[in-house]
């Protein structure tokens, strides 16, 4: 009986448009795990197409990917866990548009997965490796580095990892 | 236009147009707009906002954090936001001065958090006792002691404050292993610690707090009642070497209580666990009253101390939660194999451990033989899968050694167990391990 009323169930559908113009056509049950969009769902813009003017097309593609496997119908565990590894290892600054976007469209899970992909980063290494890997630069003079080093140096503690994996 | 476009990037696109093209069925913009803008250059983690950053800097530890404060002006002060997990351990030493540097760096550490929240707060530490201290000055020990006191009756104010969700006060994170040549600290009681935090923002921390964890830190039971009565999410309770802790009563709504030790608390006399979820309790410590009463669920049991031979020589009192166990560890110290060895003889009644799949012994042997006396209990767990026999010493002699591993192969298993050493110290012999451990399986 649930699964008959479940197949006549019809699937909506939205149109995302992207900062360069792109459109996406997606099942709103599966967009809808951006809060965002959930909102102006309920607020009742679905009719027409939602612009997302702070995502780019190559980020909005990865969003929705993720979207897609996260989605509550489809992809066991293993899938999704599988597909999660290999998704933070897309390049570092993909990685960052990907937060921003997250950020922008309140996806937290996504938020959280880049965040810690971005950490993982930034874990263990000298600041001048994390300055190379993320292009920081520094705009501090050497006195003034080593005053700052001298307020915590707990902080600086340990044996860290010059490499820039 | 394409024409004064540099060969490399041209390609670059076609290529990702091309890429594209090929997923139709998958990731694929409807109608693609003729005009495409070229994207500004917008990469970088310098073009976060400052509330992605500290997001970042909450996956790291405090410390991985703070380092980032020497990255650039903009970095200067951003980790000291974070809702991260709060952790200083100082492992290596059991010098006083070293101590002392630590507790002050946790202090100051503390002082520059400024976020609203942090999710995990964990302190780990030695306090060496008085006749560690270079010159035993008892009047400046005291002074001391006293001054070490109000800092971590600071540190607990500081992670009420924070909301934390995981706390942890170890004050045996050394490198031996003998509680008895450190110091440590008292909780304070009930009413102190209302007013140390105040009682509104205490209370409201303790209703998010999921986990517990004491070691070496004296708490009575007062106290620990008192935080089981008021933490409605707890899922974890961890208290080791509390010599305070005379008993307790485990009991409430603790409906999210999942995992739970008490060990070495020497003075504990009585203890009752009422706990509905319950599923892995380790108990290590003197021969007590069992403390089940409500444990449907425990399946995974650690014991260990006299407990650990009461279990192994008097199976009756232990029958009300052997049944349903399936991952046993036996802790079996020298006192229970000495108890074990002149006499020898097998307990008249066995465990009946119907559902055991995973059986761990912890044993400190020397005598060739000792072994041979636990394979009672592999005949007593017809499901048995798995045995692993960890920390044993020395085997003085080869055929002993084969004797004891032939009794264990002669064990009629529906399915033989895999049998794992662990923590062997001797490297030689190990070759015959996974010899037997292969006829074993084979079998």
């Amino acid at each position: 009986m649930a699964e008959a009323s479940s197949s006549i169930t019809e699937k909506f559908f939205l149109t995302l448009k992207s900062s360069d113009g792109d459109e996406f056509v997606l099942e709103e049950s599966i967009a809808i795990q951006s809060i965002t969009i959930k909102n102006m769902v309920e607020d009742g813009c679905s009719s027409s197409v939602i612009p997302l003017s702070k995502v780019d097309t190559e980020t909005l593609i990865k969003v929705i990917e993720y979207m897609k496997m996260h989605s509550s119908t489809s992809s066991n565990e293993e899938e999704i866990e599988n597909f999660d590894k290999k998704f933070v290892s897309n390049s570092i600054n993909t990685i960052l548009n990907i937060l921003e976007a997250a950020n922008f469209l309140d996806i937290n899970n996504l938020l959280e997965l880049c965040a810690e992909a971005v950490a993982n980063r930034i874990k263990n290494k000298t600041p001048e490796a994390v300055r190379k890997i993320f292009n920081i630069t520094s705009d501090f003079t050497p006195e003034e580095e080593a005053e700052i080093r001298n307020e915590t140096p707990w902080a600086f503690e340990g044996n860290l990892d010059h490499s820039l994996d | 236009m394409d024409d004064v476009m540099p060969f490399s990037i041209k390609r670059k696109r076609d290529l990702l147009i091309k890429k594209k093209k090929r997923k139709t069925d998958d990731v694929m913009p409807l109608n693609r707009c003729s005009k495409r803008q070229k994207n500004l250059f917008k990469c970088g983690i310098d073009n976060l906002p400052d509330e992605l950053l500290i997001a970042i800097l909450s996956c790291l530890t405090f410390q991985e954090a703070a380092r980032t404060c020497i990255l650039s002006q903009r970095w200067r002060y951003l980790w000291k936001y974070t809702t991260c997990s709060i952790q200083f351990y100082n492992e290596g030493t059991l010098e006083f001065e070293a101590a002392e540097k630590f507790i002050n760096s946790v202090n100051e550490g503390l002082k520059l958090h400024q976020g609203e929240s942090i999710e995990q707060f964990k302190v780990g530490f030695v306090y060496p006792s008085i006749s560690y201290r270079p010159n035993k000055d008892t009047e400046f020990a005291i002074e001391r002691q006293s001054k070490v006191n109000h800092d971590i009756d600071g540190w607990i104010n500081f992670a009420m404050e924070k909301q934390v969700k995981v706390f942890e006060l170890n004050m045996a994170a050394g490198p031996l292993d003998s509680t008895g040549l450190w110091r440590n600290y008292s909780i304070p009681h009930v009413q102190k610690l209302l007013s140390i935090s105040g009682e509104v923002k205490l209370l409201k921390t303790l209703t998010t707090l999921k986990s517990f964890r004491f070691v070496n830190i004296r708490i009575t039971q007062e106290v620990v009642e008192f935080l089981l009565s008021h933490c409605p999410l707890l899922e974890q309770v961890y208290i080791s070497a509390s010599k305070s802790l005379k008993r307790l009563k485990v009991a409430g709504s603790l409906t999210k209580l999942r995992s739970m030790e008490i060990s070495n608390c020497d003075s504990l006399k009585t203890m009752k666990v009422h706990a509905p979820g319950l599923v892995s309790f380790t108990y290590i410590g003197r021969d007590i009253k069992v403390p089940f009463k409500k444990v449907p669920l425990l399946s995974e049991l650690t014991i260990g101390g006299d407990y650990a031979g009461s279990f192994i020589f008097d199976a009756h009192k232990h029958s009300s939660y052997c049944r349903n166990l399936k991952k046993l560890k036996l802790k079996v110290s020298r006192k229970v194999v000495a108890d074990i060895s002149p006499i020898g003889e097998l307990p008249s009644e066995h465990p009946q451990l119907y559902n055991l799949k995973e059986l761990e012994l912890d044993i400190t042997i020397e005598e060739d033989d000792g072994l041979c006396f636990f394979t009672f209990l592999t005949k007593c767990s017809p499901q048995l899968s798995r045995l692993t026999i960890k920390g044993f010493t020395i085997w003085k002699r080869k055929n002993a050694f084969y004797s004891s591993l032939s009794v264990l192969e002669s064990e009629k298993w529906k399915k033989a167990p895999r049998l794992c050493f662990t923590e062997a110290r001797s490297v030689k012999r190990s070759a015959h391990f996974f010899h037997v451990n292969r006829n074993l399986i084979h079998k």
